[in-house]
């Protein structure tokens, strides 16, 4: 596993910083108590190739504490989106080389400090874990004797996994020791920069640390990777389906290398199971490719797992193009695999927003290349994931339906479309939290707010967070609306409005946005609405939102355009095919 | 072998190359501290595929003697 050298970074680096992008910034601090300046590049480059635009600044050496302590210090500038926080534990506490080391005093360091960075702080936080001593005294039993320094390490490891499940939309961890053996002790570690500079951590270490702070920061910046495009001959299966025939291919559980496949898409489906939309963009005759699908006696991936496909000889990028507007979803979501070079080639040109991964010559690296991408890594694991491509194959259905009325009106008509309308509950915070993230299209103000911030709003008398979930006649379209308001002197605020693309084109946002005001102006009383729209690169389509629901332009640049709306004049909309039931069961 | 020694520190140390010479040491140049040099040492050790010992880390404070060293290291 070659990784770039430190010179090609810094070339590749420096190109990056030279060349304007439209891409959002990120900034990022990283408070340590080893040298890391290597990493300081090397973790700006994997920002950069992960699209964003990224300043580091890194805390004073060994300054940890005094830093988290500290509120004037480079940890909260207000701007601040990440920070990386990361201990040596040979530093931490000189005794820990020691026999019979007693963790408890770097484990109340550990989660005061963290503790009070999580408390004190809205930006996520990264931190590493510890690296259990390589070489210790009684070997034979670091596995199983209580007390030994291994297991003290697996104490203060335990402690760090606490506070991130304390801290579970904050926190994340990198595992160093994860890292470690994937390079191997000769690679990872440099003893002679360890005590000659205080650098424990190889460069190589460093880069699979950055790259995951990369990911972190990408998907904190709600970038998230939700559709996989699969090629099918020599991606799905060895082998060319119309000429090798179905007992020709190479897809089997035991013979190689028909068990590289096979396993490459075990780790399909488990993306799937984690609520990836899967997609087929192949050149081939349709019933071919569903002659694998629905009868090889080994094909783990079937149709039911498609949420769309195109097995047709237009070229990909076009069919990646249309499948992105059928779904609802932007191309920069999207991540395409196939073998042949000439097909990524022309997908990279053609729609660069597109990831394009191409198959490894080597069959045997295919069951590793989507987890060891790291592209669809995410923060949280919400239950509505892991029914995303059935919602996409419901809208599918729609679509086809949709197309046989003649009205739209008498399409949605047709669908019985029922909508719940409430207060967020605590178990909702997370799929609110997440739609904050990623919703980029139907996103009045594209607040970002975490699980905490959205908590702290529903918590709040003078605020409230309203969710909706929809269904039709085609099944459930899940939570897929927010709105977050508050008030004070008589005037209520939209801070959030927004919904999830594949509820479009259904008049939901009326009925939730009126149901919604309506609710608060009886609770609280208030004598006119304010609003906004802030422009981003994504959000043209709820442009002029307000003023389809009525609301009066006050001010208007660019970026920017402010409402008003005296509730008096608010009006209800004509819509009667909705059917708005409100559980009274709000939690929080 | 000069020559791309140089370019490694002028990309390094982000310092213009014209201003590295066999003759220039680790106080003429800002940036070549001690991260800058152990920075220096990792690119130079990828570069030419060689492994210095602490010995060579300590002695190499001079473009002179960084040229030398590697020429050593990599006849071997």
């Amino acid at each position: 596993m070659p990784t770039a050298t430190l010179a090609t970074i810094l070339a590749e680096l420096a190109r990056y910083e030279a060349t304007e992008t439209p891409a959002s910034p990120i900034s990022v601090a990283v408070l340590r108590n080893h040298t890391v300046e290597t990493m300081v590049p090397l973790l700006k480059y994997h920002l950069f190739s992960n699209g964003l635009k990224p300043t580091v600044d890194l805390g004073g050496y060994d300054t940890i504490q005094q830093e988290v302590l500290d509120p004037g210090s480079v940890a909260y500038d207000p701007r601040r989106d990440l920070i990386v926080v990361t201990w040596f534990l040979d530093h931490l506490d000189p005794q820990s080389r020691r026999r019979g080391w007693d963790p408890a005093k770097a484990i109340d360091t550990v989660d005061s400090t963290l503790s009070h960075l999580c408390e004190r702080s809205e930006s996520t936080v990264v931190a590493s874990t510890f690296l259990p001593p390589l070489h210790a005294d009684n070997e034979l039993l670091s596995g199983s004797l209580d007390g030994h320094r291994v297991d003290g390490v697996r104490r203060l490891n335990d402690c760090l996994r606490e506070l991130a499940a304390r801290h579970s939309d904050q926190l994340y961890l990198v595992d160093i020791e994860r890292l470690v053996q994937r390079l191997g002790e000769d690679r990872a570690l440099d003893y002679r920069f360890q005590y000659m500079n205080r650098a424990p951590y190889s460069k190589d270490l460093l880069d699979l640390f950055a790259q995951q702070v990369a990911i972190v920061g990408r998907l904190s910046k709600g970038q998230v990777k939700k559709v996989l495009v699969l090629d099918c001959d020599n991606t799905l299966w060895g082998g060319v389906i119309g000429e090798d025939q179905l007992e020709g291919i190479q897809l089997s559980a035991h013979d190689y290398p028909g068990r590289c496949f096979y396993e490459f898409q075990q780790s399909v489906l488990n993306l799937y199971e984690q609520g990836v939309v899967i997609a087929l963009a192949s050149k081939n005759n349709e019933n071919d490719v569903w002659e694998v699908l629905d009868k090889h006696p080994e094909c783990p991936l079937g149709r039911e797992h498609l949420a769309t496909w195109r097995v047709d000889w237009n070229d990909k990028a076009s069919n990646i193009t249309s499948m992105a507007s059928e779904l609802n979803l932007g191309l920069d979501s999207f991540v395409f695999v196939d073998d042949s070079g000439i097909e990524c080639e022309l997908v990279r040109q053609t729609v660069p927003e597109v990831t394009v991964v191409q198959v490894p010559e080597t069959p045997y690296d295919l069951p590793s290349l989507l987890p060891k991408s790291g592209l669809f890594e995410t923060l949280s694991v919400s239950s509505e994931d892991s029914r995303r491509t059935q919602l996409y194959r419901a809208e599918r259905e729609r679509k086809r339906s949709q197309e046989s009325f003649r009205d739209l009106d008498g399409f949605l008509r047709s669908l019985n479309l029922r909508a719940e309308i409430a207060e967020a509950t605590e178990s909702e915070v997370a799929r609110v939290a997440q739609l904050c993230g990623k919703t980029n299209q139907f996103n009045v103000t594209t607040k970002r707010h975490t699980e905490a911030q959205i908590r702290a709003f529903a918590e709040r008398d003078d605020a409230a967070v309203f969710v909706m979930s929809a269904g039709d006649n085609f099944g459930d379209l899940g939570l897929i609306a927010v709105l977050i308001a508050e008030h004070a002197d008589g005037t209520g605020t939209v801070d959030t409005l927004l919904m999830s693309c594949r509820a479009l084109g259904r008049q939901l946002e009326r009925v939730f946005t009126h149901h919604c005001l309506s609710e608060l102006e009886a609770r609280w009383g208030v004598e006119s609405w304010q609003s906004s729209y802030e422009r981003t690169k994504k959000n043209a389509l709820v442009e002029n939102l307000w003023e389809e629901l009525g609301f009066q332009l006050e001010e208007q640049s660019d970026e920017f355009k402010s409402y008003s709306l005296a509730t008096s004049a608010r009006q209800s909309p004509a819509i009667d095919y909705v059917a708005v039931s409100t559980p009274g069961n709000a939690v929080c | 072998m000069n020559e791309r020694v140089r370019q490694l520190m002028a990309q390094v140390l982000q310092t213009p190359m014209e201003s590295i010479d066999l003759q220039t040491r680790q106080e003429d140049v800002e940036a070549w501290d001690s991260l800058g040099h152990m920075n220096l040492c990792l690119a130079l050790e990828e570069e030419f595929g060689v492994k210095f010992g602490d010995h060579h880390v300590i002695e190499m404070t001079d473009v002179g003697t960084i040229v030398s060293t590697v020429a050593d290291l990599t006849s071997n």
